[in-house]
């Protein structure tokens, strides 16, 4: 045992993973985030974590922001602590593995917006993605901690011992020990020793905050011997998959360690963090705080376990919470796993979600649970169920015990996407280039609204220009003080001198100090002196219809009125279908009561009721989406 | 006090009651149909129950639906605003029948204020003037012939059976009568399968003049200074002032105690309206009750102090009248109704998206609206974007305030009645008071 008093920890702030991932997604955008980053800088961090593992697609479509320009203004913000950015090897930020040769791209534009360190883990610890990190990370000067994965129970510790002793030998700048699972203080603290026997670069744990376990075991994991653990300054309320780092900091500072944080500063964050929402799910709240005490939610990761929640809430079916836990981990033993991290936990949830709302195991399976079953990510620990790959690649269905090799990519799905993408075109900036080959639908649409963007803002700055390119560009219309902040951290990031921008409610002047036609009352000082006029009075937000994802072929029952839902002909009565029932257009599915009067509500397809989407007795609003249609059956 | 209202209804006035309910610490319910998800009552309430297609007669006009929402919700009460089923014994009942207090009077006096005959009948017993004429309809013409003499012409004969301007005649001597009945009869045997008419008295140039009341339901009865309501297009309000430039103080403390005396008697529970027609002479006549809380109640609020949709909430959660008796009134007010309509086309409702709006403010200035900037009106409902409100000590400076507010005001993006306000105010009969019913077509 290390010995504490005195003993220097080094805490790494994942807060903007709480951020990154919060709803509404208007808390996450750039304008909201920027004070808070600059009170993280302030507050004593070894590292802050910059981007917090949100896809690119997520970037693009919930905040209308280049990643590129996010990453330049926070990492700008970023001088005290050590700016990282977390990879799950070849999937990078996101979920689906890219080909290998967009790893290097990537980093090296993140590199060049600030970025100075890198974690890079492979979800199945393979280690050719890891070496090869290791090479790219290298070759442009940037630290790279490697990660290592802990998946397996008593058994894996031995394992994880010997991944420690390989990732020693290719000489990273760290070491950082992940856990998905809630492993629990004293389990982890025999872990960490061990590693620390095999590992003399510095020892960092990163513990999943699953069952409520992470602050203590990250904090006990430091007398083990970790130089640097990992905690977020998010309020337990909205992020309940945040390792708290008031705890952590109080464990250790009571034993005599020094963290190097200011603890009023730290609250600070917390306290900016939670202005920014209220509870607006606080039912899902509810149900994460009670499905705390089910043995099975120590098995996967927290944030895993609250995206799941939130997902069945929206669903309106909550109330199958604990169906869909105990599922998920039965699809990550048919997947040769006992427990998981990012992505792969995120792919064996939905595939759960799915499975127990169409009522019948592996039946939809998304395209990512398709690569993962022929080997994209790796191989696993253990082989997978063989009655899944058949029933799921059927033909393809390698012999039992061989999984294909993830290789160049050439079937990834994102590695077709770009060929049929074309080779960028000559003078595209390198940045967008690599946006449309991360995400090609969404960065379209993004790099399309900056055009007309752009295209409105060279004609206004000529005096009265016309307006019509203003209606594609539909974000901008909620213009208010959070946008201004926004757009003031983009320009002064960019090369840009000068900017005007005029929207349907607000017209805005950018001007760089220095610039040749800077205002004649001389510049304010700091960067940029803004002139607004007239800020719209914010959009209000359309209403949430409910939507659900469906295939083609899946035809949705929507409530032809307001009323109550009653699976059979009157309250009482035995269900009209069940799941998996054949139907004919006309016939009957369900009544709905209002004001004592029952109205048969009819299908209008033929087809196989493939889910019900409501409980019995549940009020349901106009419009509201009831029955799932599989239409395409033999 | 409920716990929880539904608000049945939509745009501004579904916003003011919401309000009032927030200032009680009641939770409120929001309806709304498909094409009013971005409307601002929705934003505003605690809850939201989508209730059909934009088609009134599929949402916000279906009980079925309504009910169902509100019993869904868990609320106590419904609030039905106006226009809709607001006047609908139906809806009332249903909400009585499915444990919902309706917030508005007991369903015999709106089946009984809702039928205009007997609503007269009952004013007359309860001793209020009513139109002179025949009380039912005549033989013959010789009836009709005797009715006119004594009442005087001109006169107008009406359908009994129904209405519309279907079976209408006015006749101006007692020579035009007789073929004026016959083609009346036809007509109305017609329309309605019945050609019975009754007969009576024109009232030549008529200002439309009411009297703003709410009851306990036990006889208490509050009334306010009286609401001039004249200047009409095609039966439609487009702007109101209190008090009336046309009401006399004596007449004005008899009318207002001969509607307390009659209200009283009805033991009327709520909000309510008796309408007058006012003669040159000023002499007034009951003409209807409207029982419901109406459009232009703001400009009663200001002046008095009084909060009407809160008086109706109290009255139906039990806890009687904040005030009783004729109500004290400070200065004068006037309402403008701001319309989404088009004067350079007959005033047709337009939709469209408001592409800037620019409220007015300042003392004095009240504005009830439930559109904002960016908002996208909708074709399928009635075209009132807002009504803007001015009071000051006295009607001059009423009119001065008014017109400074009507200049602030800016919308773009669908054309809007604000112009026609500014010419209303600006015309010398309207400055000195002296209008009818006939001034808007008439003058502008």
């Amino acid at each position: 045992m290390a010995v504490m008093r005195g003993r220097r920890v080094g805490i790494c702030d994942v807060t903007l993973r709480s951020l990154s991932r919060a709803t509404p997604p208007e808390n996450g955008r750039l304008g909201r985030l920027l004070p808070i980053v600059e009170t993280l800088d302030q507050a004593g961090f070894a590292a802050i974590e910059v981007w917090g593992l949100v896809p690119v697609t997520h970037a693009l479509k919930w905040w209308n922001e280049s990643p590129w320009e996010r990453l330049r203004a926070i990492c700008a913000r970023v001088e005290r602590a050590l700016p990282q950015m977390e990879l799950a090897g070849a999937s990078l930020v996101g979920i689906r593995p890219y080909p290998r040769r967009l790893m290097r791209e990537f980093v090296a534009r993140a590199a060049e917006c600030g970025v100075r360190a890198f974690l890079v883990y492979e979800p199945l610890n393979e280690l050719g993605g890891l070496e090869s990190a290791l090479e790219i990370c290298r070759g442009l000067g940037v630290e790279i901690k490697l990660g290592l994965v802990h998946g397996e129970g008593k058994s894996g510790a031995a394992r994880t011992v010997e991944l420690a002793e390989r990732l020693q030998a290719l000489k990273p700048d760290a070491v950082c020990l992940k856990t998905g699972n809630g492993l629990g203080p004293a389990a982890l603290q025999t872990l960490v020793e061990q590693v620390r026997r095999a590992v003399s670069v510095p020892l960092e744990v990163d513990v999943d905050n699953a069952g409520g376990l992470g602050a203590f075991s990250a904090a006990l994991s430091v007398p083990a011997g970790a130089d640097l653990v990992y905690a977020a300054a998010s309020p337990a309320w909205m992020d309940p998959a945040a390792v708290s780092v008031a705890t952590v900091r109080n464990v250790l500072e009571k034993a005599g360690a020094v963290t190097g944080l200011q603890a009023s500063l730290v609250a600070r964050v917390t306290e900016q963090f939670g202005a920014l929402g209220q509870i607006e799910d606080g039912q899902v709240t509810v149900a994460l705080e009670l499905a705390g005490h089910w043995p099975e939610a120590l098995e996967l990761p927290a944030g895993t376990l609250q995206r799941l929640a939130l997902r069945l809430e929206q669903q309106g079916a909550l109330p199958r919470l604990g169906e869909v836990v105990r599922e998920t981990l039965d699809v990550l033993a048919d997947m040769g796993m006992s427990t998981a991290v990012w992505p792969l936990a995120e792919i064996a949830a939905a595939q759960a979600v799915l499975n127990v709302l169409y009522g019948r195991r592996w039946h939809i399976v998304p395209d990512e649970m398709r690569a993962y079953l022929r080997g994209a990510y790796g191989s696993p620990l253990r082989p997978v169920a063989p009655e899944v790959l058949r029933a799921v690649l059927g033909p393809e269905t390698p012999e039992a015990g061989e999984v294909e090799q993830g290789g160049e990519g050439e079937r990834s799905t994102t590695g077709s996407a770009a060929a049929t993408m074309g080779a960028p075109s000559e003078g595209m900036e390198a940045e967008d280039a690599l946006l449309l080959e991360l995400a090609p639908e969404e960065a379209r649409m993004f790099l399309g609204r900056r055009a007309d963007l752009a295209r409105v803002a060279t004609e206004t700055s000529r005096g009265q220009g016309e307006t019509e390119g203003l209606e594609a560009i539909e974000e901008w219309e909620r213009f208010g003080p959070d946008e201004l902040r926004e757009l003031v951290a983009i320009f002064e990031a960019s090369e840009v001198e000068e900017l005007t921008v005029e929207t349907a409610g607000a017209k805005v002047s950018l001007r760089k100090a220095g610039s040749p036609s800077a205002s004649p009352e001389g510049a304010v000082s700091g960067s940029a002196t803004v002139l607004a006029e007239g800020l719209a009075a914010p959009g209000l937000g359309s209403g949430a219809v409910l939507e659900i994802p469906v295939k083609e072929s899946e035809h949705v029952v929507r409530a032809p009125m307001v009323g109550t839902f009653y699976r059979g002909p009157s309250p009482e009565a035995p269900p009209l279908v069940v799941q998996g029932q054949r139907v004919a257009a006309g016939d009957p599915l369900c009544v709905l009561e209002a004001m004592k009067l029952l109205n048969e509500v009819v299908a209008d397809v033929s087809g196989v009721v493939a889910a019900i989407l409501v409980e019995d007795g549940a009020p349901v609003e106009y419009g509201q989406p009831l029955f799932v249609i599989e239409t395409a059956v033999e | 006090m409920f716990r929880r209202v539904l608000v049945a209804n939509r745009g501004e006035i579904a916003l003011r009651i919401i309000r009032a309910c927030e200032e009680l610490g009641i939770e409120t319910v929001a309806v709304y149909s498909t094409a009013d998800v971005d409307c601002l009552h929705v934003e505003r309430a605690t809850q939201k129950v989508c209730i059909g297609p934009p088609d009134p007669r599929k949402s916000y006009l279906s009980i079925p639906s309504l009910i169902a929402a509100a019993k869904n919700s868990g609320c106590e009460a419904v609030h039905p605003g106006y226009g809709f089923l607001a006047e609908s014994a139906s809806f009332a009942e249903a909400c009585a029948a499915n444990g919902l207090t309706f917030i508005g009077p007991a369903v015999d006096s709106i089946r009984a204020l809702g039928d205009k005959s007997l609503a007269k009948q009952l004013m007359a017993d309860a001793g209020l003037p009513i139109i002179p004429g025949s009380p039912g309809p005549v033989a013959d013409t010789a009836e009709a012939q005797a009715w006119a003499a004594r009442v005087g012409y001109p006169v107008m004969l009406k359908a009994a059976a129904g209405g519309g301007g279907r079976g209408m005649r006015r006749v101006e001597t007692a020579a035009e009568l007789e073929r004026s009945y016959r083609a009346a009869a036809a007509e109305a045997e017609g329309a309605f399968g019945d050609g019975g008419l009754y007969v009576e008295k024109v009232i030549v140039e008529p200002r439309h003049v009411e009297i703003q009341i709410v009851g306990d339901g036990k006889g208490g009865v509050a009334t306010f200074v009286e609401r001039d309501c004249s200047i009409q297009r095609r039966h439609q309000k487009v702007l109101e002032e209190t008090p009336s430039p046309a009401i006399a103080g004596s007449v004005r403390e008899r009318m207002q105690s001969e509607v307390a005396e009659a209200c009283s008697a009805l033991k009327y529970a709520g909000a309510g309206t008796v309408e007058f027609l006012v003669d040159a002479e000023g002499n007034y006549y009951f003409m209807e009750m409207n029982t419901r809380v109406q459009v232009e109640h703001p400009i009663t609020e200001v002046l008095s102090g009084v909060d009407i949709v809160k008086e109706q909430i109290r009255v139906a959660a039990g806890h009687g009248l904040s005030r009783q008796g004729p109500q004290a009134y400070a200065g004068h007010a006037m309402e403008f109704r701001i319309n989404a309509e088009d004067p350079a086309r007959g005033y047709t409702p337009q939709a469209g998206v408001i592409k800037r709006l620019r409220l007015p403010g300042g003392p004095g200035v009240r504005v009830d609206t439930h559109v904002y900037q960016g908002y996208s009106v909708p074709p399928y409902y009635d075209s009132l974007l807002a009504k803007l409100i001015v009071w000051d000590g006295d009607r001059d400076s009423c009119l001065s305030r008014g017109r400074r507010a009507l200049a602030e005001l800016l919308v773009e993006g669908v054309p809007t009645t604000r112009d026609l306000h500014l010419a209303i105010l600006r015309h010398p009969d309207f400055v000195r008071g002296r209008y009818s019913t006939s001034f808007l077509e008439r003058s502008l």
